[in-house]
Order: C-alpha cells, then sequence, then structure tokens
C-alpha cells in the first residue's frame, strides 16, 4: 500500500504542473524570497514503539548580500517515550553559514550551488533520559545543488558531520518539486515535492527515508507546507527503535 | 491682450514639461523560476522613487514597470537592483509614451 502511494505520487509529480517551491526536507540553493529574508518554522513528530517526539523547529536566515547567508536554528524538544518520564525543553542550536558557489542563469531556469557549514552547539540538556541534545558537538560541511526551472526542480545535498569524541557520519538528500496550479504572481500554487534522504556511517543506522511533501503559497510572503516522512530502511535498529513515520508542517514567513 | 499671449507661451512651455508622459519599461530577468523569489525583486523596484505599476511574469521571466520621473531609464542601476534581488538581467525595452520604442539590446552588451 505504502509503496503504491509513493508511485502514485511520483507518477503526478513527473506528469503535473510547471514552476516549483523549494522541497519540504532538502535544502535549496536559492536564496532568495521565503528562504532567504524570513522566517521558517515547523513541527516535527516522529512515531516509534518505543518513543514519540515533537520538535518544533524555528529557522531565521539573514541574507548578507545575495551570495552569502548566515542563519541559526533554534529547536524546542518534547520527548514521550512509552516507559519513564517525558522530557521537554530547548534543544541543540545550529548556526548556518552558506556560500553560493555557481549561480547560472538563463529565461526560466537557473542552477545554482552553493557551500554550507552548519556547527551545533550542544545546548540541549543530556542529563535526562531521554535526553534532549546529543551532548557533543558537531560540524557539518556541505554542498548544495540545484536545478530549477518553471517546470520542475531538482535538488541534491551531499554533507559530511564531524561529531566530538563519535564517529561522523555522511548525509544526502535529494528532492523533486512541481506544482500543481498554473504559476503567477502574486503566487496562488500548490506544489508536490518528493525527497529522498538519509545517513551513513558507522555509528548511525545508515536509514533512508522517502518524503512526499505539499505545499501552500499564498500571497507574496507566505507558504505553508507539510510532509510525511517514511523509513525505507534503518539499518540495524532494534524493532521497538524503528520509526513508523515522521510528519513535519510548518510555514515560512517573509518579514521584509 | 498681449499678457494672455505671454501666459499661454508660459503654459506651452510648462506643457511641454509637465506633459512628459511616463514610460513603461520591460527587463527580462534571467533566473527568475519560483514565484515567491520574486517578491525581492519587486521590492527592490518599489523601494525606487519614480517606479509605479509593477508587474512580473514568471513564465515569461520578465519584469515591467512604469517610469514617471522625469530623468531618463538608468539601465545601469535597473541591471544593478535585478542582481541585487539575486538574479541576472538581460533585455532592457523602453516603450515610450508616444508608442515608440528604443533600446532593445543586451545591457550587458550596453555596459560592460
Amino acid at each position: 500500500m505504502r509503496i503504491t502511494i509513493i508511485f502514485g505520487l511520483l507518477a503526478m509529480l513527473l506528469t503535473e504542473g510547471r514552476a516549483q517551491g523549494p522541497p519540504v526536507f532538502t535544502d535549496t540553493p536559492i536564496m532568495l524570497g521565503l528562504a532567504g529574508k524570513g522566517v521558517r518554522t515547523f513541527g516535527h513528530f516522529q512515531s516509534s514503539d518505543a518513543l514519540r517526539s515533537y520538535t518544533q523547529v524555528i529557522a531565521i536566515p539573514y541574507n548578507v548580500g545575495t551570495d552569502f547567508q548566515v542563519g541559526g536554528v533554534v529547536r524546542y524538544v518534547s520527548k514521550n517515550p512509552a516507559s519513564g518520564e517525558s522530557q521537554s525543553g530547548l534543544g541543540d542550536l545550529t548556526i548556518f553559514f552558506k556560500q553560493l558557489l555557481i549561480q547560472k542563469d538563463g529565461a526560466g531556469k537557473t542552477f545554482r550551488a552553493l557551500i554550507k557549514a552548519t556547527p551545533t552547539i550542544p545546548v540541549g540538556n543530556d542529563n535526562v533520559v531521554p535526553p534532549l541534545g546529543a551532548g557533543v558537538w558537531r560540524g557539518g560541511l556541505g554542498l548544495v545543488a540545484g536545478y530549477i526551472t518553471t517546470d520542475f526542480g531538482i535538488y541534491l545535498e551531499v554533507g559530511h558531520v564531524l561529531v566530538e569524541q563519535r564517529a561522523d557520519h555522511s548525509t544526502f538528500s535529494a528532492a523533486l518539486s512541481v506544482p500543481v496550479l498554473p504559476q503567477k504572481y502574486p503566487p496562488q500554487q500548490i506544489n508536490l515535492s518528493l525527497d529522498v534522504f538519509g545517513t551513513v556511517g558507522p555509528e548511525r543506522k545508515n536509514d533512508v527515508w522517502l518524503a512526499p511533501g505539499l505545499q501552500w503559497i499564498t500571497g507574496k510572503r507566505f507558504l505553508v507546507e507539510a510532509g510525511i516522512s517514511l523509513p525505507l530502511t534503518e539499518g540495524d535498529l532494534a524493532e521497538q527503535e524503528r520509526t513508523d513515520f515522521a510528519f513535519r508542517a510548518g510555514l515560512r514567513y517573509l518579514f521584509y | 491682450m498681449i499678457r494672455n499671449m505671454f501666459a499661454g507661451l508660459i503654459l506651452m512651455v510648462a506643457g511641454t514639461t509637465l506633459g512628459a508622459q511616463p514610460s513603461r519599461v520591460v527587463v527580462e530577468v534571467k533566473g527568475l523560476a519560483c514565484p515567491f523569489c520574486a517578491y525581492g525583486l519587486e521590492k527592490q523596484f518599489k523601494e525606487v522613487s519614480g517606479v509605479t505599476e509593477i508587474r512580473i511574469d514568471v513564465e515569461q521571466g520578465l519584469l515591467s514597470f512604469t517610469w514617471t520621473a522625469q530623468d531618463p531609464v538608468d539601465k545601469k542601476e535597473i541591471k544593478r537592483l535585478v542582481k541585487k534581488a539575486g538574479f541576472t538581467a538581460g533585455m532592457v525595452t523602453v516603450r515610450e509614451a508616444d508608442g515608440g520604442m528604443r533600446q532593445g539590446q543586451s545591457i550587458k552588451e550596453k555596459d560592460d
């Protein structure tokens, strides 16, 4: 059933629409509009037999010129284990720096690539069970690329994360995004996206996820989005730790 | 009689100046592939004195606006604002109020 839904959505993505919005789960190399001069927030709910967790994420980017962006990601985490006490509070804090490397613009299309650094500061409490933070510094370095036309958008992201006193791991993500409605400005759009992402590393679960997403863009400055991510594999995790599904819903708002 | 003729002459001269009709400027914007990225483009031009009636056609990749100021259209400034918004400017066309059209050339060819 799950595979049928996924392929059905993929078929819609490949046959429908024209322009696109940024994917729900994969990063975009376009540092403009809602991605660069506003705020993005979403709630992420994840469920397994052993644990249900909810994370409210707020990301605030600031464009320093058109080629360089800095920002921060703040998380409020709530964890509810099947056995034991629930915990909630601030999670780890991530700072990000993005530098545009390539920008090739054509009529109704653009190819852009950027490099990003994402140090994460372990401010979340890791002295409780379950912990709200990782308790270690992490430093991520990634490459984000995208080919976006008025017909579709293809996004790719690869990264490597250095973890204090632990083994490193790598991340990957790819997405296809298309709209359902004809595009116009000011926008009134519904976009569909399909993301595939995961992690690879000796201490990681070598997980791969498939994540269909939906966006509603109403007006010049406001976007609502939601997506469900389904694990295709979670490596060696015990059965009760395996995720049933994860769901995220949020908005992006352009302040200025 | 002489006084009336003098007043008429003044009005004719004033009319020539005040009657300068606004021009419609059309700018080809390369790299414009997502509609909500266009907000930054609109905002850049909205802040320019003399620019009104901004329209953005994402499918055609065109920005157009009415230029109401007395000064001639500054294509270098247009190019700079498009770049500042995160895109690349292509052709700039100015449609004069009398229906004439001028400057279809790429501003890159002209300015660089």
